[in-house]
């Protein structure tokens, strides 16, 4: 299974999962990803990236072990043209198709517009 | 849109609400902590802080159509309590300091002879009695509040009151 | 000059402070009457409005801060953001779990209800258990409308505007929308 980094480290560096972020941005609906980490540290990024501002290197997309199993995580910002839900839904199931069987998938959408 | 309705969308998060209410006052608040403060880099700081404060503090506001004197409240606590650690400093140094000009020398020249008289009289009232005033003329604080602010009886702040603007008077009219 | 500033008739400047702050009542006879203690009196009544000009002349008249300094305030408040609850939103595979955020909501709320021209959205509060799937929540608005406005046209906008947002954005279960009008602006003195 391709893009997926070592899923024993905690948050990889951007290095390890530029195939993950593009295919949660690739969804219909999706138009940003955020890092799942402290809400605090990443709000100035979280602005920057929904003014299409380019170029932060934080992860995006979090992948961590919780009591042995990996965990997924994506904070992202969908479209207020689309249905919420619905591209919620499909970026969980993207995140499914490229990640082992027993992984635990989270997403928050914090930003919606 | 009416503070109200900006107050109620900050506190809610709505942060662009928040800038606007820091534009719509910051101008009379600044102008109040400079008169107790004296410099204007010690006012930007302290507004600045001020703010900061009433964000956290705004879900506190029980009137928001009042959140100016609110605002004032605030920023008067900071300013006090700058010029109190301000002036606590000046009176450990052992050099012979001038007492703490509250002359306005970083505005610009006031061009009506009254204001510019009741500047100077204000400069020249005492401590407690201009910050008394600047209180209850300024921040338009009640006496039960301006009490609380300054650890002092409402009496007391009465006689305060009335002492600087009986000074004040006397000056500007020239009984002297 | 002592602290104790008499006028001839035997009455002190500060005690005349004193009459004036408390409003002139109980009316004192002597002082309503005699030349001097009114002179003082109406001095004493320059004062007030002159301080009120005094200050408003100072805020004119202080430099500006630069827009660095309003941008210094902005960016330390948005790590103070107040982002709430997060609302469920549901997905087949149990291994995932999806949430929308209380700030996404009520920010996408608030720029929506910012499209209807005459009314202005305050307070949104989503009352309810919102972070169990199905809750009942109902939706607690606050809005200022515009003078000579209809309000019940643009309540009803507003409502349904909101129904709307929730329906396409949330999976919430909104059993009723309260718009409750605190005020009208655009009247004299208002902006």
């Amino acid at each position: 299974m391709t893009g997926l980094p070592s899923i024993h480290e905690p948050a990889g560096t951007p290095e390890d999962q530029p195939d993950l972020v593009a295919r949660i941005r690739a969804v219909d609906g999706v138009t940003d990803v955020y890092s799942p980490r402290s809400a605090i540290a990443r709000i100035p990024g979280l602005i920057a990236a929904a003014a299409g501002a380019d170029g932060d290197r934080v992860a995006e997309v979090a992948v961590t072990v919780r009591d042995g199993m990996p965990l997924v995580a994506a904070r992202i910002a969908t479209a207020s043209h689309d249905n919420t839900p619905a591209a919620a839904r499909r970026v969980a199931d993207a995140l499914l198709a490229n990640t082992p069987g027993d992984a635990q998938i989270s997403i928050q959408i914090a930003r919606i517009h | 849109m009416p503070d109200r309705i900006l107050v109620q969308r900050a506190v809610d998060g709505d942060t662009s609400a928040f800038g606007e209410i820091v534009r719509r006052h910051s101008s009379l608040v600044r102008a109040y902590v400079y008169r107790i403060v004296g410099s204007v880099a010690d006012t930007d700081d302290v507004v600045q802080d001020a703010f900061v404060t009433a964000w956290k503090q705004l879900p506190t506001l029980r009137d928001p159509s009042a959140v100016r004197s609110w605002l004032m409240r605030i920023a008067g606590r900071e300013a006090l309590a700058l010029a109190t650690r301000n002036s606590r400093e000046d009176a450990l140094d052992d050099a012979v300091l001038p007492p703490t000009s509250h002359a306005q020398p970083e505005r610009a020249a006031i061009q009506n002879d009254r204001l510019a008289a009741l500047s100077r009289a204000l400069d020249r009232l005492k401590e407690d009695q201009r910050r008394c005033w600047l209180l209850r003329e300024v921040a338009e604080l009640s006496y039960a509040e301006i009490a609380e602010e300054m650890n002092m009886t409402d009496s007391t702040v009465r006689g305060l009151l009335a002492r600087a603007r009986a000074s004040i008077a006397i000056e500007m009219e020239g009984w002297r | 000059m002592n602290d104790d500033d008499a006028l001839e008739c035997g009455r002190s400047i500060d005690e005349l402070s004193s009459y004036v702050q408390a409003g002139r009542t109980p009316r004192d006879r002597h002082i309503e009457s005699c030349p001097d203690c009114l002179n003082v009196i109406e001095a004493l009544e320059r004062v007030g409005q002159l301080s009120r000009d005094l200050v408003a002349d100072d805020a004119e008249h202080l430099p500006r801060p630069p827009e660095s300094w309003f941008e210094g305030i902005l960016s330390v408040i948005h790590s103070e953001l107040r982002a709430g609850r997060s609302f469920p939103i549901h997905h087949p595979d149990p291994r995932v779990t999806i949430t929308v955020t209380e700030g996404a909501v009520r920010s996408l709320v608030r720029s929506s209800a910012d499209e209807l021209d005459g009314i202005y959205l305050g307070r949104t509060q989503i009352v309810g258990d919102a972070e169990t799937p199905g809750a009942p929540v109902r939706i607690d608005l606050t809005a200022s409308v515009a003078w000579g406005r209809s309000i019940p046209d643009l309540t009803s906008a507003l409502r349904d505007l909101v129904y709307r947002v929730l329906a396409e954005h949330t999976e919430l279960n909104v059993t009723a929308v309260n718009v409750a009008v605190e005020e009208l602006h655009g009247t004299e003195g208002e902006e």
